[in-house]
């Protein structure tokens, strides 16, 4: 028993470790292209980590009990063990587990993603419709565009509404997503971080992302992330 | 009985063919006199949806006198004699009380709908081949999208609960029957009618709202989404009625010396999902019959100017409780099967029913979870937060008892032993990616997206559906007498494993890779992927047509079982296979633990009185 026990935590901890190299040495997720968004992308690195140590647990009981505890038929029989205080380490660490991720990255980052905007915000309205979206920007006067331009570096507020049913806000690379519903308005506020477009990159899109009927995959309009000089010729390319 | 049982094919469906003439007559009836108060009321006879809505209820009704509730029910309101069960192969096809018969019905049904929406999703799969979609134009998808998805919503609900449910808890706890025989019956014999309903709505164009009927798109879409509400409200009353059967059965009906501390794990797992299924199924119909109601008699409870997210709030007050009801038998199953074939006694069985009972308590304080990005205001993100990543710690519990029975066990490592080791593994994946759902900073990318899908899948299929197979095969020889084969059992769980492993694994780095779920189309970026997806979809697919041809093939020519292939300790193998109509001679006593496999001096779990026993002593 005791050797067993060794030898599982051996297997336990060369998984974790594996496990935690692997995700130290490969970035499984695409680049974030918002502020916010790259405290998500984090978020979703944190979870990971911490996720690793119990997948490994579970998967070296598994797999050393499979290995070591074979039986032919059923009379050869286990040796019972007393749960004992075992039952209460276990909900301890996994309560403590619980607990801390519920801090960090949870409830820390939601404070953070859910941050209001500044007076320094440019607010763009977008407005979903069956089966588009309509992007205007009261400060500068422009309406009804089919593309949504942002500068890169500047605070940006959307506003978020709907025209007919439920729709969603989402920019993949932006890692930036609200509800559209009609009668209400959604605000989000975030920093682009840098200039790129869809053209270049397919993740630059505005995808509608809550099910709309019938071409909610066509739902989609091209993003471009612009330096602040780029973004006020269009502007006024726009206008004219 | 022998002349019964050589009943002809026409004679012997009389029950249910006159169960669909009765329910056209119903339905006839009902059409006429919403076409006649229309009439009477100055208006045009066909107004379509409300002249169906009413007929449908009446329809119902003729449905479930005519396949029996007639004779072994209703005429005992009226004060004539009823009539007693139908016998031979007959009574599969009548409304009838005896709870095995019924747990053969919702077996066989749901796993037929199984089937065919796991066919509905190789055909979208095969769609996927391609980022354009190589079959369906987009309407399409929605349509068989949104059926695939409440087709097999209804089996996770309704497949273990009410198959292995109804066969075995009267069985293990030593009762003759369910408390409520013929509420029993009842609630089998209102699902055709919801299948019927979900089918033909496909003739009219379906409905395009998934399987969550998001209003204002359910108030204002084709005519489908009308019988998918109809068919959801009528599957809640089977929900409800099943659950509270349940919760009386458990508490009332066990066996002299089957202490609650004595009872099988899955009989309690299924005593924590029957709670949950009478308490918040009623939220779901609800919300069903609200959007029913602002699309029929422009109420406007979700529709403008009322609130379109106050649906999501109740649907989800249901909805996520409902996972829940899918899982916790699924783990009953598991913890049931692992520790019979560890041939060692449950570990922390206490703790787990502990767990399974925290988890009811929390689940319906998590719904929210649904709607993080529904709203910016932290108060409602951070106390959903809260609650959704503490039911981690009572599911924990769960994970423990499995690895501390199989720890120093023998593992006897037949197909359901495989089935539910593999649960375990799926299910550890499902938990773990549950927890950037329950995160409201991650969920706010990975919403809506095949992360979803993949982690949905993962607790669905990879722990429930795992669970169901390990207890198809578990308990086979028990409902037919006969073993399956093992070769192709096994056979069927390394498909059905690495198929679905590498179908869904890859599902979380397309949703973090920006595919929206419920899309028709997708980014050519994400071809190459998708077509590994499905060619490991159709591997899975393929892993059931062994499992079919090994069930049909075992249940006729299967070598003859024997009461107990497992030597297992619980009452359910005390009793030949199949058990026989009364299951015991007389009333079982229940002296010991269920599974007190390997202990030294430990008598057994239950002592069966011979026939006329008790009454002579
Ligand atoms: C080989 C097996 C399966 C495959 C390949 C598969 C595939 C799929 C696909 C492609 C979708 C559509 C995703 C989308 O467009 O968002 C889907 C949705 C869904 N599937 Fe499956 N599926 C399988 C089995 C199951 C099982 C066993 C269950 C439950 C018991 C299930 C439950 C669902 C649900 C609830 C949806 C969501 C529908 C909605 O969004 O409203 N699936 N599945
Ligand atoms: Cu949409
Ligand atoms: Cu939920």
């Amino acid at each position: 028993m005791r050797r067993d026990l060794a030898l599982a935590a051996l297997l336990w901890a060369v998984l974790t470790g594996v496990g935690e190299a692997l995700l130290v040495a490969f970035d499984f997720q695409p680049s974030a292209l918002s502020d916010k968004g790259e405290r998500i992308k984090d978020a979703v690195s944190i979870l990971a980590y911490f996720a690793m140590p119990v997948l490994a647990l579970v998967l070296a009981g598994l797999v050393y009990s499979v290995v070591r505890f074979r039986g032919r038929g059923p009379e050869e029989e286990g040796t019972p063990i007393r749960a004992g205080i075992v039952p209460w380490i276990w909900l301890g660490a996994t309560s403590a587990l619980a607990f801390t991720i519920m801090l960090y990255p949870g409830l820390w980052g939601t404070v953070e993603v859910a941050k209001g905007s500044s007076s320094q915000s440019l607010t763009v309205q977008v407005e979903g419709l069956q089966w588009t979206w309509l992007v205007h920007y009261p400060g500068q006067g422009l309406k009804n565009q089919r593309e949504l331009v942002l500068p890169v570096g500047q605070e940006v507020t959307i506003e978020v509404t709907s025209r007919d049913v439920l729709h969603s806000f989402w920019v993949p690379a932006l890692m930036m997503k609200i509800d559209a519903i009609p009668g209400t308005v959604n605000r989000i506020t975030f920093t682009p971080q840098e200039a790129d477009s869809y053209a270049n990159n397919p993740l630059l899109r505005l995808q509608c992302a809550e099910l709309c009927g019938l071409s909610h995959a066509r739902m989609v309009i091209p993003v471009r992330l612009v330096e602040k000089q780029e973004f006020l010729n269009w502007v006024e390319q726009q206008k004219r | 009985m022998a002349a019964s049982e050589q009943v002809g094919l026409w004679q012997g469906l009389y029950y249910v063919r006159r169960g669909l003439l009765w329910g056209l007559v119903g339905f006839a009836l009902g059409t006429g006199i919403a076409a006649l108060f229309r009439v009477a009321t100055g208006g045009n006879p066909w107004w379509l949806e409300h002249n169906f809505t009413v007929g449908y209820v009446f329809g119902l009704i003729g449905w479930l006198l005519g396949v029996g509730m007639w004779e072994r029910w209703v005429k005992e309101w009226l004060g004539l004699p009823t009539q007693p069960n139908p016998h031979g192969w007959m009574r599969y096809f009548a409304f009838t009380t005896d709870h095995k018969v019924i747990g053969v019905q919702y077996l066989v049904t749901f796993l037929a709908v199984f089937l065919i929406a796991g066919l509905l999703a190789m055909l979208m799969r095969y769609h996927f081949l391609d980022s354009g979609g190589l079959l369906f134009d987009d309407g399409v998808y929605n349509q068989v999208m949104s059926l695939h998805g409440i087709l097999m919503i209804a089996v996770a609900v309704a497949v273990i609960i009410g198959g292995f449910g109804n066969f075995l808890v009267p069985l293990m706890i030593g009762a003759r029957d369910m408390a409520f025989p013929r509420l029993n019956a009842l609630t089998y014999w209102l699902i055709p009618p919801v299948a019927i309903l979900l089918f033909a709505a496909q003739a009219v164009g379906g409905w395009d709202t998934g399987w969550t009927a998001y209003p204002p798109l359910a108030v204002r879409n084709a005519a489908g989404q009308l019988f998918f509400n109809l068919a959801i409200i009528t599957f809640g009353l089977s929900s409800i009625l099943g659950g509270l059967n349940f919760m009386v059965t458990i508490s009332f009906l066990r066996a002299p010396g089957m202490t609650w501390w004595r009872l099988p794990i899955f009989a309690w797992s299924i005593l924590a999902a029957s709670i949950l299924a009478l308490i918040f199924t009623q939220a779901f119909a609800a919300s069903m019959l609200m959007e029913a109601v602002d699309r029929l008699a422009g109420t406007s409870f979700f529709a403008p100017p009322g609130k379109p997210i106050l649906y999501q709030h109740i649907f989800w007050f249901y909805s996520h409780p409902a996972v829940y009801i899918f899982i916790i038998p699924g783990f009953g199953i598991l913890l049931e099967v692992i520790t019979h074939f560890s041939r060692k006694p449950l570990f922390a069985y206490r703790w787990a029913v502990a767990g399974f009972l925290a988890i009811v308590a929390l689940s319906g304080l998590v719904w929210a979870h649904h709607m993080f990005v529904t709203t910016t205001e932290v108060a409602l993100l951070g106390s959903f937060l809260v609650t959704t990543e503490a039911i981690s710690i009572p599911t924990g519990l769960v994970f423990l008892s499995a690895l501390g029975t199989i720890w120093m066990g023998r593992l006897w490592l037949t197909t359901p032993m495989l089935f539910a080791l593999g649960g375990v593994f799926n299910f550890l994946i499902g938990g773990i990616t549950g927890i950037y759902l329950a995160d409201v900073p991650t969920d706010i990318q990975l919403s809506d997206t095949y992360f979803v899908t993949a982690h949905f899948h993962y607790t669905i299929i990879g722990g429930e559906i795992f669970a169901l197979m390990a207890a198809i095969y578990y308990w086979f020889p028990k409902l037919t007498g006969r073993m399956y084969d093992e070769r192709l059992g096994k056979l069927h769980f390394w498909l059905m494993f690495l198929g679905f492993n590498l179908a869904f694994l890859p599902m979380f780095w397309l949703g973090l890779h920006g595919m929206n779920r419920r899309v028709a189309i997708y980014e050519p970026g994400l071809e190459g992927v998708n077509m590994f997806v499905s060619a490991a979809a159709f591997l899975m697919g393929s892993g059931f047509l062994v499992f079919l041809g090994n069930m049909l093939r075992s249940w006729v020519r299967g070598k003859v079982a024997g009461a107990n292939p497992w030597q297992a300790r619980t009452l359910e193998w005390q009793v030949p296979s199949p058990p026989p109509e009364e299951n015991f001679p007389a009333p079982p006593v229940v002296v010991g633990d269920p599974y007190d496999y390997g202990v030294a001096g430990a008598g057994p779990h239950v002592v069966l009185a011979p026939a006329g026993g008790r009454e002579e002593g």
